[in-house]
């Protein structure tokens, strides 16, 4: 694995069956660094993080992950990108527990049951280990799958406004999670509408507006609270 | 890249997940609800089966009596009477081509929505995650083609002993199977149309062996099993190439299929099975175009342009009035003397199916209600907007319906007038139906002799169908008495308004 350019995407346009919403965008994540994106709502961002995420088929430019293309049907790319998008489906006879094991199993980490029990400590979700997901809070659900998104080993973690239905304390983990993540030497894509999030964890910004503009967290942050 | 890395992790998902999902089930059922839920589902069944099996039995008497006493087809041309084995072969040909279309439709191979979610990303082979639900799909497939095919073969072959029927439907119903499997090898190859078309190549003489089994003969099922199996060993070791986008879109169609027959909504079914798989966009054509940038001379001349362009520019909108043809058209050349009550239900079907196909931009139109408030015009104005491109699609319909009933003899050829009468009070139940109220299910049932029925199930079930009968009645006597009268005319004349008032009511009363 080349330990420069976990992610490297040159003039990008994304869209939908060869519309393009944005773009173009240019941006290279390394090892250990969190980039944040930011716009106003159908700007495009969460099309770009699925797009990234190998999930469709960009426009035009280049896409690369890992020098490898952005496709979510090749095994090594499955290995080193998670994504956790606003999904909220989940198997009606598994518990929470359950689904965490099916994920942590399914990415071959060596003793699943310690992982599972770490995660769901640390979210908050241990009383609710037992239970089925539709007995659980909208904001429970939310903390399951952003907990099987960071689970399973990855270098590439993209996160599509995770604070969405979370209390601010969770969020504060959330940030928190996310700097010891890229520490440990994960490079984040965080797509947030939240300026807190953002200036306590990003190193730098994308702004998605009517054109694509790198901007320090801090002023793209005062960017968000004036929307 | 590692070879770790490229390899698949050695996980069993699909195993973990039902043992869990297992455990769980019986944690948490009771025996005596389990029980009492296999007890419905064993009496629903058999019920069904009963009444259908009585029904197939009384028909075939009837058949066997018009036989015995060598009643002659109503068709005055002999030379285009269709023998029962042909008729049963076109509707083989038709039922495995249907299978093939709709299976392409709904993947064959594909997953769920939660499946997608949280199997797909795993760093797993996908072989494992979709062959096994494929071939329960495929077995399942089998025993209900093999089902449906059994009535058609004990109505046709008169002749034909129980064990023959068996063997026929036994080897129809691999014939499904085989057709599902030729729609997963579409879906696992590039090149769709030169696969389609080959699929169409095998299939369609491959509807000879059934009958060739029913006369007693063990051999078909040799050709049926090597065609089912040549189609596995093609798809097989291709199910993990399909790309996640693909397994995705397929489940997601099945899954609006499965919840629009689950809460029996007719409209959302349609919608579901007509969505196209991903290979032909609608098509804006240069003719469309043109026929759009046209300026309209009021509201609505607007209206009525722009529901015009967007049926014109369905995919292929022509095909499904045609097929419908060929049903009532099948009927009346057969050799057989179909009793005149199923000939009746098979014209209203053929009916419906025209009426439904026609609906295509009212669906649409109705799932966005803002639409029909974009002009200044009043509900009615709009329903009788709306209504007028079905009633020239059925209207031309109609015509070829009863000028094809009329060459053959079945009535003087005022039928064709009567018919296109006809055809413009379907557009009424075409507009009614699209329209129809969405299920209330918080509401309590009300008895019927079927049962308890939610009570605005009823409503929204009859909704177009109470039209299409009303405007069908006049011309369904027409072929039962086999002439026209001038008193039938003007009553078709006032079942057709009547159609077109109901459906304006229907749409005016929408919010």
């Amino acid at each position: 694995m080349e330990d420069a350019g976990v992610l490297e995407v040159d003039d990008l346009v994304v869209g939908y069956s060869g519309t393009p919403v944005c773009g173009p965008i240019t941006a290279q994540l390394d090892p250990g660094g969190i980039l944040g994106v930011v716009g106003f709502n159908g700007a495009g961002k969460s099309t770009a993080a699925r797009t990234i995420a190998g999930r469709q088929p960009r426009i035009d430019g280049t896409l690369r992950v890992h020098g490898l293309p952005a496709d979510e049907d090749s095994i090594p790319f499955r290995r080193q990108v998670a994504a956790v998008f606003d999904e909220d489906a989940f198997f009606p006879s598994l518990t929470v527990r359950e689904h965490l094991l099916l994920v942590a199993s399914g990415h071959g980490i060596d003793q699943p049951e310690t992982a599972v029990g770490e995660e769901l400590e640390y979210f908050a979700l241990d009383s609710r280990a037992d239970v089925v997901p539709g007995a659980l809070s909208s904001g429970q659900r939310r903390r399951l799958t952003l907990a099987a998104g960071l689970i399973r080993p990855s270098s590439l973690l993209i996160l599509d406004e995770p604070e969405q239905r979370l209390d601010p304390v969770m969020r504060g983990l959330i940030a928190q999670r996310l700097r010891g993540y890229a520490d440990d030497g994960g490079a984040v894509l965080l797509v947030t509408h939240d300026p807190a999030m953002l200036t306590s964890t990003a190193d730098s910004c994308l702004l998605i507006d009517e054109q694509v503009r790198h901007l320090p967290p801090h002023e793209a942050a005062k960017d968000i609270a004036g929307q | 890249m590692s070879t770790e890395a490229e390899s698949p992790v050695a996980f069993d998902v699909r195993g973990f997940t039902a043992s869990a999902a297992r455990a769980y089930n019986r944690r948490n059922t009771k025996f005596s609800v389990l029980f009492i839920d296999l007890y419905n589902a064993a009496l629903a069944a058999a019920i069904v089966l009963a009444l259908s099996g009585s029904t197939v039995y009384a028909v075939r008497e009837q058949l066997v009596e018009a036989a015995a006493a060598r009643q002659q087809s109503p068709v005055d041309e002999q030379w285009a009477v269709i023998p029962p084995p042909v008729l049963l072969a076109a509707c083989s040909a038709a039922g495995l081509l249907a299978v093939l279309t709709f299976a392409r439709r709904l993947g064959p191979v594909s997953v769920g929505r939660v499946e997608s979610q949280w199997w797909l990303p795993l760093p797993v082979a996908r072989r494992p995650l979709v062959a096994a639900p494929f071939t329960k799909a495929l077995v399942l497939l089998a025993i209900a083609a093999s089902v449906a095919y059994l009535p058609l073969s004990v109505l046709t072959l008169l002749e034909t002993t129980v064990t023959g029927h068996v063997a026929g439907a036994a080897v129809f119903g691999i014939l499904a199977a085989a057709a599902g499997l030729l729609a997963a090898a579409v879906q696992v190859d590039t090149g769709r149309r030169r696969r389609t078309a080959l699929a169409v190549v095998v299939l369609l003489p491959a509807v000879l062996l059934p009958l060739a089994a029913a006369s007693g003969h063990l051999w078909p099922l040799v050709p049926a099993m090597t065609i089912a199996a040549g189609a596995w060993w093609h798809v097989s070791p291709r199910l993990s190439g399909i790309p996640a986008a693909e397994l995705t879109r397929g489940g997601a169609v099945t899954g609006h299929a499965r919840s629009a027959a689950f809460l029996m909504n007719t409209n959302e079914l349609v919608q579901a099975l007509g969505a196209d798989s991903g290979a032909e966009p609608p098509s804006a054509s240069r003719y469309t175009t043109r026929l759009f940038a046209a300026r309209p001379r009021s509201t609505a001349g607007a209206l009525l342009q722009a529901d015009v362009v967007a049926f014109l520019r369905v995919p292929r909108w022509w095909l499904p009035p045609l097929l419908w043809l060929l049903p009532p058209i099948a009927m009346l050349l057969a050799e057989l003397t179909i009793p005149t009550i199923l000939q009746l239900g098979v014209l209203l079907l053929a009916a419906g199916g025209a009426a439904s196909s026609a609906g295509t931009v009212a669906r649409q139109t109705a799932a966005v209600p803002g639409l029909d408030k974009l002009l200044p015009m009043g509900k009615a104005s709009v329903a009788c907007v709306r209504m007028a491109m079905p009633a020239v699609t059925l209207m031309v319909w109609m015509v070829l319906l009863t000028a094809i009933l009329a060459l053959f003899g079945i009535a003087d050829w005022r039928l064709v007038l009567l018919g296109a009468i006809a055809g413009a009070g379907l557009a009424g139940s075409t507009l009614r139906s699209a329209y129809k109220p969405v299920p209330d299910w918080s509401q309590p049932p009300v008895d019927t002799p079927f049962g308890p029925v939610p009570r605005t199930q009823l409503s929204a079930l009859t909704s177009g169908t109470d039209v299409l009968v009303v405007s069908m009645v006049p011309l369904a006597l027409a072929v039962y008495l086999g002439q026209v009268t001038t008193v039938l005319l003007a009553i078709q004349v006032a079942a057709s308004a009547a159609a077109w008032i109901a459906a304006m009511v229907s749409l005016s009363r929408r919010r």
